[in-house]
């Protein structure tokens, strides 16, 4: 069981970008059946998570949000997959999880989410949009017709290259606005200290 | 020989206890860096009252008085504090609805060299302050003591202070851990036994959770635990100096501390007529005085609770409902104030943290039955409390519990809201109690010793799990991805 809860915690460590609010401004819908497609921009190396902000209800059971990552002309796709709920309780976060792109820094992508329904009542789909003015976020609805100034309300997450660099930028983020003694290598020594002391805690009282 | 030696070390208790305390100081430090600052239950106010108390009593400074209304002031930067602590949560971003930080690269916040300068007033200039209590007295004991945190180290920045602050409230909360074991030492459970039940609940996540927090509750934990500890030797040994004086104290430091423990009189009057009984029993005392302070008793209690209409309340015009009624209401709400009380933070999605509390659901019926079995048969098993020390417990959770009810009870007669729930939390005083009735019931149950200490293995793999569980699964996710 500590495997699978470390096993857990290892599979959703991905960093999203902090400077990304996820804001509930205009809505864009997505029809059954039809596409939209949102261009970005990566800032970061080890590009791997997508984050949305939906209006709720979002998909229900059966209902199928495919999502494809393809380079920024929109023809070779990446990866695809589907859009789940987030980890994090919220009615209206959803992402859309992948294997790292090792390369992804200042490169551009195309997101293509399309809708494809389970039930013949499904309703569209609705994305939440935010304000964006920077060229490399170019968002086209289900006619194709692209929506000036908007993109979808989305946070892009990243890891690193190895495990410990993930570790370091946990640790980092732990210890911002902490005082000294449970930041940087305090907080480290103190986090190893108590799962090592946790678990010989248990293995002493098993054994005696 | 050496190695003989050493095994032989690991075996002993105290060691074993020092280990207990040391892995749960080092995981509460963890947890305490955790929570974003302020982020705990009503710790802005416990805070601001800390550093309240810390002024100087002569106020040289202007002060502009204010009118709140019936404002209820529940967001941060609506709180009336010092200049110190509400630029601390604007530099912090603290007000924001998730509670994340805007994280940089590195080891210090964006705006952290503003708050380590240090240089803001740490007076409050606009009054009533959003504190605990009223600006005239003292105040209250926890608060008094962190006070003294601030004054002490004035010259450190405020993030300096809060957390060591929280520190304080985890120390309280390894004396309370540290008391828990003395309490099943000393009720007959076995020193292997007591040392397995002492760990569990330094995995309990909602006290591991909530030990963390500036708040009052982490003394009113540990007065209730070294409470039930008097009692405990109260009844082990009858009354001497030593547990009168920690009978007495707990009850005055609680009422100090927080208004709860006025729900220790009742066991405490409880212990004083057992007395009484046991040397009638003995025929060492006089039927009259007997009868004398029965009477002294049911009039203080006739007193305290006859200005109270337990037939009828009216709910803001519309429907009466009965006190009976009012209690049938607040047992459906029982499922949820237990998901609480075991620590069952709604904060992740495919929350795995309800399959944990349906096991320990289960354990706790069964516990329930032994009890009931414990208490009607006349065999008792030697590796078990005798029944005064269960009977005990059990007055300890009634009384409690009836506190929290009776307390409810009132503000909803008020009228101020229809209130037939509590949060989990209010029964954490109590968990010593709880630990030693559920493995007392198991252990009726069982019949046996090494059955007992199987099912009391279980529960601490079980709690373990869980409090990992909760601090990577969902209090890392929750503040920092």
């Amino acid at each position: 069981m500590l495997v699978l809860i470390f096993a857990k915690f290892f599979n959703i460590l991905s960093f999203p970008d902090p400077e990304i609010i996820l804001e509930k401004g205009e809505i864009i819908s997505l029809q059954p059946n039809f596409s939209l497609t949102q261009t970005f921009l990566a800032k970061r190396n080890n590009l791997t998570k997508i984050e949305f902000m939906l209006r709720k209800p979002g998909p229900k059971d059966n209902d199928i949000v495919k999502i494809e990552i393809a380079d920024e002309n929109c023809s070779k796709t990446i990866y695809q997959g589907t859009l789940e709920e987030s980890f994090l309780a919220s009615d209206n976060l959803y992402d859309f999880q992948f294997s790292k792109i090792p390369d992804s820094i200042g490169k551009t992508y195309c997101l293509k989410a399309t809708f494809i329904p389970g039930h013949t009542d499904s309703q569209s789909i609705k994305f939440f949009m935010t304000e964006n003015q920077d060229p490399k976020f170019i968002l086209k609805d289900n006619s194709g017709a692209e929506i000036k100034n908007q993109s979808l309300s989305m946070r892009l997450a990243y890891r690193n290259d190895t495990l410990s660099q993930d570790m370091s930028e946990l640790s980092q983020r732990i210890s911002q606005y902490k005082p000294w003694f449970l930041k940087h290598f305090y907080l480290n020594t103190i986090a190893i200290l108590f799962v090592v002391l946790s678990i010989g805690l248990v293995t002493v009282l098993i054994l005696l | 020989m050496k190695k003989f030696q050493s095994l032989t070390f690991w075996k002993k208790p105290s060691v074993i206890l020092a280990l207990i305390l040391a892995a749960f100081f080092l995981r509460e430090a963890f947890v305490t860096a955790l929570f974003p600052m302020f982020s705990g239950q009503d710790e802005p106010v416990h805070y601001i009252t800390a550093q309240f108390l810390a002024e100087p009593k002569e106020k040289t400074w202007e002060i502009t008085k204010v009118d709140i209304g019936d404002t209820d002031i529940a967001r941060i930067p609506d709180l009336i504090a010092s200049e110190e602590v509400k630029k601390t949560v604007d530099a912090a971003e603290l007000e924001t609805a998730e509670s994340k930080h805007f994280f940089v690269q590195g080891y210090d916040g964006k705006n952290e060299s503003e708050i380590v300068a240090n240089d803001w007033k740490k007076y409050i200039e606009t009054y009533p302050p959003s504190i605990v209590g009223s600006t005239v007295g003292s105040g209250k004991i926890y608060h008094q003591l962190t006070s003294l945190i601030e004054k002490i180290f004035a010259g450190q920045n405020i993030l300096f202070r809060f957390f060591l602050i929280r520190i304080f409230s985890v120390s309280l909360g390894a004396l309370a851990l540290l008391l828990a074991y003395l309490i099943f030492k000393n009720s007959g459970f076995s020193e292997k036994a007591g040392l397995i039940m002492t760990a569990i609940i330094s995995f309990q996540p909602k006290f591991t959770t909530y030990i963390t927090n500036v708040n009052y509750d982490a003394l009113l934990i540990l007065v209730f635990t070294s409470f039930i500890l008097g009692g405990i030797l109260f009844l082990k040994n009858g009354p001497n100096w030593k547990n009168l004086l920690i009978l007495a104290g707990s009850l005055v430091i609680g009422l100090f501390t927080k208004g709860t423990a006025i729900v220790l009189a009742g066991p405490l009057v409880a212990l004083a007529l057992f007395y009484i009984y046991q040397k009638l029993i003995e025929n060492k005392i006089n039927w009259k005085h007997v009868v004398l302070m029965l009477f002294l008793v049911a009039s203080a209690v006739g007193l305290l609770f006859f200005k109270y209409d337990f037939q009828t309340i009216v709910q803001t015009g519309e429907e009466k409902i009965s006190f009976v009624k009012f209690l049938s209401k607040a047992s459906e709400k029982i499922p949820d104030v237990s998901e609480n009380y075991w620590g069952n933070l709604k904060w992740i999605r495919n929350n795995f943290s309800k399959y944990f509390i349906r096991i320990i659901w289960a354990m706790e019926i069964v516990a329930a039955i032994g009890i009931v079995f414990f208490l009607f048969l006349k065999k008792r098993l030697d590796f078990l409390p005798e029944k005064k020390y269960v009977v005990f417990f059990l007055g300890m959770v009634a009384a409690l519990l009836f506190g929290v009810l009776f307390s409810n009870w009132l503000i909803t007669t008020s009228g101020r809201e229809m209130l037939y729930t509590a949060p989990g939390r209010y029964f954490l005083p109590n968990l010593a109690a709880h630990i030693a009735l559920v493995f007392t019931g198991i252990g009726m149950i069982l019949r046996k010793e090494k059955y007992l200490e199987c099912a009391l293995l279980f529960g601490l793999v079980l709690m373990f799990i869980f409090n990992f569980y909760v601090t990577f699964n969902v209090l890392i996710p929750r503040f920092y991805l």
